[in-house]
């Protein structure tokens, strides 16, 4: 199984009430009367404030939350009816939501010492929420714990494997969390700068949800030593794919494309040089389709998506869209969002964030 | 391969719809940038560091106040060639460590700095020999490690052949600082690989395939280098808003040249956008965006100069406060113009397209 199953439409109606469904607009509602899967996706609006929207597999923006500063990924689960939507690194804010009651949502955030990297995953029963975190006066990667039934409050915390955790799946068996420890650096008092490029490794990191040890490690090849790996989906076997962002020169193309199985570690894919170099050295979002078989890959500097087929490792799929980055599962395909407001084919004012996640349909 | 008609229709026609506006030409662009930007920086760059040398050299053989001046000066120099041509981050100063080898900073937690005072203090002869320092830590062989020999605690030594090891030290930081910018002209050299992949087209370029990203390639560099100038230049040292001013984490502060090199790296800026002609990608009525992006630099720049004193010094005087917090601003309202106004005025997204890391 590719990932924990999400609710389905037909449940999600029905948990999501009255609450939810009056809220809508007539289109909306009929969109949402329409649509298999929800998705939700962070957003900037033109006049610089931030949110995330609900929105249909059609690409129809259903409903629309204010955030207080810039959101990234999302979170779903399954057994506790909770989203969590999180802030952009450095921003230290997350907001928990659910659509199947009235309750409202619920804002966190992280230490003062330390801030989200912009993704999180739940534990297979929904109460424990993990984030990945920046521990920036010790530059160690970190997993928080949040306690979903005490309003998220934070219990605990473990090492990620690594420096800058970024994305973070639950195992497709449960009992692990894959982290992608990108390698760089950074602290809030500089920004965005990346302050260790010239010593920093990349890590997969398995680990045990039981204890938070960890159960194994695979860094980079040292001639790659500044490909920073950080966004994952997990495919119908189990394996985790990996995107990647290379921090050296443009005239190197970099293994972007990883698959990484629990005990084979990992092995980069040999794709054509049109391919990668459409990539651009950089790959935004990762995404499995619905069935787990096919995996999507975007890059907003490339304008670029690519697909390929989990089983055999071939490229199923090429495609230039300007800026696309946000990519998740519909079906057998993908519903996929850009930096400059398209989602699906619809045109919005909102610039897209690089993430869309399903969080609710088949 | 020949192209028929109908192919060469359809490639114009491709052309034309990535382009943002009509006027804005890919290869005017890339070009100004090489020819108008890069090369020149990296050529002075290599002239001052060139000179560094040979005043370091001076300076070993004959020790005295005035061979330490001329180094410091030369020094200076150095630094204020390298604050223009470091605003560029692609191509081959990302390889080999390039980068950081020429500077290493910040250096929030002073690894480097112990590293260079070890190095003093056990008179690690390794450290005198360029081509052995090229492959020990970044921190040791650039400008930082170089400031601390000609400007750090106990570097009056230097007037004297009691600072010979010293001396020798610097010697070879000077000499792998000459040789990385070599390394860079030679890179870079007029139809060099670089500037052929550079100027070529399509997938063959690896740097910008298209006019979209033509557009995200200068933008972007704008962008980090104004962010870099606010956050991690100004921002490392002067705290505004609660006052809790770090001095001693400015860059170069030994040296009194870190307004200098600040005021410097906004010039390069200014040059960037102004050699690549980068405001054809604005539509007519959206000129405006220019002309505030160009007021802003030439205040930003003429206050910045303005502050080119020790930072204790700027970071007591209540007037230099204000200035320092004004050029904070102007190139905070720099980075909105550019990555919000200019950017969606271009057709690109605001915010979202550089590539950031997340």
């Amino acid at each position: 199984m590719a990932r924990a199953p999400l609710i389905d439409r037909r449940s999600f109606l029905k948990a999501a009430g009255i609450s939810f469904t009056t809220a809508l607009t007539g289109s909306q509602a009929y969109a949402l009367s329409r649509t298999d899967g929800l998705y939700a996706a962070a957003f900037q609006k033109p006049d610089g404030s931030h949110g995330f929207a609900l929105v249909g597999e059609d690409g129809t923006v259903l409903t629309e939350h204010r955030l207080t500063g810039r959101g990234h990924g999302f979170t779903t689960s399954i057994a506790s009816g909770w989203s969590v939507a999180f802030a952009r690194s450095p921003g230290n804010f997350g907001y928990a939501f659910r659509a199947d009651s009235e309750a409202g949502p619920v804002a966190f955030s992280s230490l003062e010492n330390r801030h989200f990297y912009g993704h999180g995953a739940f534990s297979p029963q929904g109460q424990i929420l993990f984030a990945t975190e920046n521990d920036f006066e010790n530059d160690v990667g970190i997993i928080g714990l949040y306690e979903t039934a005490n309003g998220f409050r934070r219990i605990g915390e473990f090492p990620s494997g690594g420096i800058g955790p970024h994305e973070m799946l639950l195992t497709s068996d449960g009992t692990g969390l894959w982290v992608a420890n990108g390698g760089i650096v950074t602290h809030p008092s500089t920004g965005k700068t990346k302050l260790n490029l010239d010593t920093m490794r990349s890590n997969i990191c398995l680990i045990d949800l039981k204890d938070g040890s960890l159960r194994a490690q695979y860094a980079t090849p040292s001639n790659w030593q500044r490909l920073s790996l950080r966004h994952m989906a997990i495919d119908n076997s189990g394996f985790v794919w990996i995107g990647s962002q290379h921090e050296g020169a443009e005239t190197e193309p970099a293994p972007l494309v990883a698959r990484c199985g629990m005990d084979d570690g990992l092995t980069f894919l040999d794709l054509s040089a049109p391919a990668l170099g459409a990539m651009r050295n950089y790959v935004g979002s990762v995404a499995a389709s619905d069935d787990g078989k096919r995996i999507a890959f975007t890059s907003p500097t490339g304008g670029a998506l690519l697909i390929v087929d989990a089983a055999t490792g071939n490229i199923a799929g090429r495609e230039q869209i300007a800026s696309v980055c946000g990519v998740a599962g519909r079906g057998a395909g993908f519903l996929k969002s850009t930096e400059t407001g398209v989602m699906d084919a619809r045109k919005y004012d909102e610039l897209w964030d690089n993430h869309i996640f399903k969080i609710a349909g088949a | 391969m020949r192209l028929n008609r109908a192919a060469l229709t359809a490639i114009a026609l491709f052309i034309s719809a990535n382009a943002a506006n009509a006027a804005f030409d890919l290869d005017a662009v890339m070009l100004g940038m090489a020819d108008g930007f890069v090369r020149p920086a990296y050529a002075s760059f290599a002239e001052k560091a060139g000179a560094m040398e040979t005043a370091m050299d001076a300076l070993c053989a004959a020790p005295s106040a005035t061979t330490v001046d001329a180094a410091r000066a030369a020094f200076s120099q150095t630094v204020t060639a390298w604050a223009s041509a470091e605003m560029l981050r692609s191509g081959p100063v990302m390889e080999n460590n390039r980068l950081e080898r020429i500077l290493f900073y910040p250096d929030r937690k002073g690894t480097g700095l112990k590293q260079v005072q070890a190095a003093l203090a056990a008179t690690d002869a390794t450290v005198t020999d360029a081509s052995a320092l090229a492959k020990k830590s970044v921190a040791m062989q650039g400008l930082g490690a170089l400031e601390f020999v000609l400007t750090g605690a106990d570097a009056d030594q230097l007037a004297t052949v009691d600072g010979s090891f010293r001396c020798r030290y610097g010697l070879a930081v000077s000499q792998n600082i000459h040789a990385l910018s070599g390394e860079l002209v030679g890179a870079w050299v007029k139809n060099g690989d670089v500037d052929k992949a550079w100027n070529s087209h399509g997938m063959d370029n690896p740097f910008a395939q298209n006019d979209r990203e033509a557009l995200n390639l200068v933008l972007g560099t704008i962008i980090h280098g104004l962010e870099l100038v606010r956050d991690v230049r100004i921002g490392a040292f002067f705290d505004e808003k609660d006052g809790k001013d770090k001095p001693k984490s400015a860059l170069y502060w030994r040296s009194q040249n870190t307004m200098r090199s600040v005021a410097e790296n906004l010039v390069a800026l200014e040059r960037i956008f102004e050699k690549s002609g980068l405001d054809s990608a604005l539509p007519e009525d959206e000129a405006y965006v220019a002309q505030s992006i160009r007021f802003d630099f030439r205040v930003a720049i003429d206050a910045a100069k303005t502050l080119d004193f020790p930072v204790e010094k700027l970071l007591s005087d209540e007037k230099a406060r204000k200035k320092l917090a004004f050029v904070h601003a102007i190139v905070s309202d720099l980075i909105h113009r550019f990555d919000q106004d200019f950017a969606i005025a271009s057709g690109l997204a605001a915010g979202f397209s550089f590539a950031d890391g997340d």
